[in-house]
């Protein structure tokens, strides 16, 4: 315990507070889950209990959200079948991903080489980052994409290689921005490469002998990449065949490619629409629910609003910055990982915006926030104590200022 | 020549302004043009648009309405029309495909209310929930007398007790697909996976987590010793 109590009493809090109110209010659907869980209700033929956002064919057992894997849906519909149609059911597999992302990023932090001080100062940031808490308790896809992530990256960094493509392709399963994340740790390996064979100056080391592919420097991104590739697509066709209307994985592949490029949005964005360039201003934010209730002639208002942390999302430019200049100047291998998780994970979701007008949200957000939170750790490494420490109660103070479940009264 | 006559005709009906008897046309045959009947949006399980239950009375039959569709997943609905009983049934089949009755649910079974006289019921002709003997049982149960609460209320009464025994076991859909095909993949995924665990953990064995010095105590290195040079060898 002394040698883990850190990291084991941040999971232990984090626990606890994504299980305050887990239930609340029972029946509520909160953000997407009007989706998901009416999703999950149609494949176990449960009565659709909510009446907005009907899914076509309700009836036929069949995933009807075809644009996403059904990977996700079923895991909460497992839960639903094991302990009911409510909230809790349907939101357990997101507290247990979103508390396995936070100890995976520390595994992570610790692979890459820094210290068991700076592994538990990320983990506190992606602990206490809201949009990560939020989704870390509601029934949306993006928590189990980032975790599933966070695990392939770890296993990446351990070299089990096979694995980490398995656990990529799970990611995939869930929401296809997966592939972003495998794309992010080869990246990760590239950077990591290139800056050992580093010769002084680019012209000696974009010369042929130096960075010639060799086999020993490709096998983990060639095996990860294979595995992911293969065990993805038997699965999806596997899960296709029982879950959805597709008989096999491609067609169920250009499926989702022609419906994600087909969302797209010109001009100022409207309603819960945000441009990634919002995000980092704390704009683009968004009510997930918001429940009003009299008594006594007093009016109540709950409101779960979708924000990130100011005091992470603010500093995570500087900090990026930083991280990229660690990682030249000290070949620092955290701040490689968060400079590459950043753009593997947030460029193309930024590209998609830029060049296709792709609509997005907020919450696309949340597989780039351990990013931030590697190289906010980095940025506290070299800091004096004091300062850290201001910034962790700031930290601590923005999050119970936007914690979803606060009650209003006018 | 035409002329003529058409000035005849006018002259004739100057001189006689009383209209001609109406010609008697037959009642239009159903299914009459679903374009021409006038259908009004759906509003609840039960649609009243000319509010002949009372907000109260309203509110309690779309609570019981809902009960029954969550507990046998049959869409009892209905509607309290003001037309003749004899364009009842053919305002309610069009209310029942437009307003999507029993769509998003196992079945459903719609009660359409003439201005005056007996309730309709109308099933989906490929499907009906109801056999011919529960139809007429129903019917029989429907007194026009009463007030459209009590009818309603006995309704669905009746109904509930007819549905549900038929509704609690009867089969869901899970995962009846492909299943032969999806087990074909799935196997060739499993393959895959213990492949994966086999060759990630012959490669490499799982090492312990380097401990950070932080936390403890960690012996300095050894200063580094210069190396001597070798001992020069005995000239031969």
């Amino acid at each position: 315990l002394q040698a883990h109590g850190g990291i084991t009493g941040l999971i232990v809090v984090s626990v606890i507070l994504r299980c305050f109110r887990l239930n609340d209010w029972p029946g509520q659907l909160i953000g997407d889950e009007c989706w998901y869980v009416q999703d999950a209700r149609v494949i176990l033929g449960f009565p659709l209990a909510n009446f907005k956002n009907l899914p076509a064919h309700p009836l036929s057992g069949l995933d009807p959200n075809s644009e996403h894997g059904p990977l996700a849906k079923l895991i909460m519909a497992l839960f639903m079948k094991l302990f009911g149609d409510n909230g809790t059911a349907w939101r357990a597999p997101s507290v247990i991903l979103g508390t396995l992302g936070i100890w995976m990023l520390y595994l992570i932090v610790q692979r890459l080489g820094a210290g068991k001080r700076t592994a538990l100062f990320a983990a506190f940031v992606l602990a206490f980052d809201n949009l990560s808490f939020q989704h870390g308790r509601i029934a949306m896809l993006d928590i189990y994409l980032t975790s599933f992530i966070l695990l392939g990256s770890w296993l990446y960094l351990a070299e089990f290689y096979e694995l980490a493509g398995l656990a990529f392709a799970l990611s995939a399963l869930c929401k296809i921005n997966g592939l972003l994340g495998l794309g992010a740790i080869i990246m990760f390996d590239m950077m990591v490469g290139f800056r050992s064979a580093w010769q002084g100056s680019w012209r000696a080391t974009l010369r042929w002998p130096v960075l010639r592919p060799t086999w020993r420097k490709w096998r983990p991104a060639v095996i990860t990449t294979a595995f992911f590739t293969a065990f993805f697509l038997t699965m999806l066709g596997g899960l296709d065949n029982y879950f959805t209307e597709f008989k096999g994985p491609f067609e169920h592949l250009w499926h989702m490619v022609t419906y994600h490029t087909g969302l797209t949005h010109h001009g100022v964005s409207t309603g819960n629409e945000s441009s990634p360039l919002q995000w980092f201003f704390d704009q683009g934010t968004m009510d997930y629910f918001v429940w009003t209730w009299s008594a006594n002639g007093k009016a109540t208002h709950m409101i779960f609003h979708a924000a990130l942390n100011e005091y992470v999302v603010w500093a995570a430019p500087f900090a990026l910055f930083f991280a990229g200049q660690r990682a030249w100047t000290d070949s620092s291998k955290l701040g490689m990982f968060a400079l590459a998780s950043f753009v593997g994970n947030f460029g193309p979701m930024f590209l998609a915006w830029a060049i296709l007008s792709r609509t997005s949200y907020i919450f696309y957000m949340v597989p780039a926030v351990p990013s931030f939170a590697c190289a906010i750790a980095l940025v506290a490494e070299k800091i004096p104590r004091s300062v850290r420490w201001f910034y962790s109660l700031l930290l601590v103070y923005a999050f119970f200022f936007n914690f979803p479940f606060r009650y209003f009264g006018y | 020549m035409h002329a003529l006559t058409l000035i005849a005709t006018l002259a004739a009906l100057a001189a006689d302004p009383a209209p001609a008897a109406a010609p008697v046309h037959p009642p239009p045959p159903h299914p009459v043009h679903p374009a021409t009947l006038n259908v009004p949006g759906i509003n609840g399980h039960m649609t009243d648009p000319t509010h002949k239950l009372s907000d109260d009375a309203k509110k309690e039959v779309e609570d019981r309405l809902t009960k029954i569709a969550e507990d046998t997943h049959i869409d009892l609905a209905g509607w309290i029309t003001n037309a003749p009983d004899d364009q009842v049934v053919a305002l309610g089949n069009e209310a029942y495909k437009r307003w999507s009755i029993g769509v998003w649910w196992d079945n459903g079974v719609f009660f359409a209310f003439p201005a005056a006289g007996q309730v309709h019921i109308i099933q989906d002709p490929a499907k009906p929930e109801l056999t011919p003997e529960e139809v007429t049982k129903l019917l029989a149960a429907d007194k026009p007398s009463n007030d459209y609460q009590k009818r309603i209320d006995d309704l669905e009464v009746a109904t509930r007790a007819m549905v549900e025994p038929k509704t609690q076991n009867r089969a869901r859909p899970w995962g009846t697909n492909r299943p032969q095909r999806a087990n074909v993949f799935l196997a060739a995924a499993a393959a895959i996976a213990l492949a994966a665990i086999a060759l990630s953990f012959r490669r490499r064995k799982p090492t312990a987590i380097p401990i950070a010095p932080a936390t403890l105590p960690t012996t300095p290195d050894p200063p580094a010793t210069p190396t001597e040079p070798p001992a020069p060898t005995a000239a031969p």
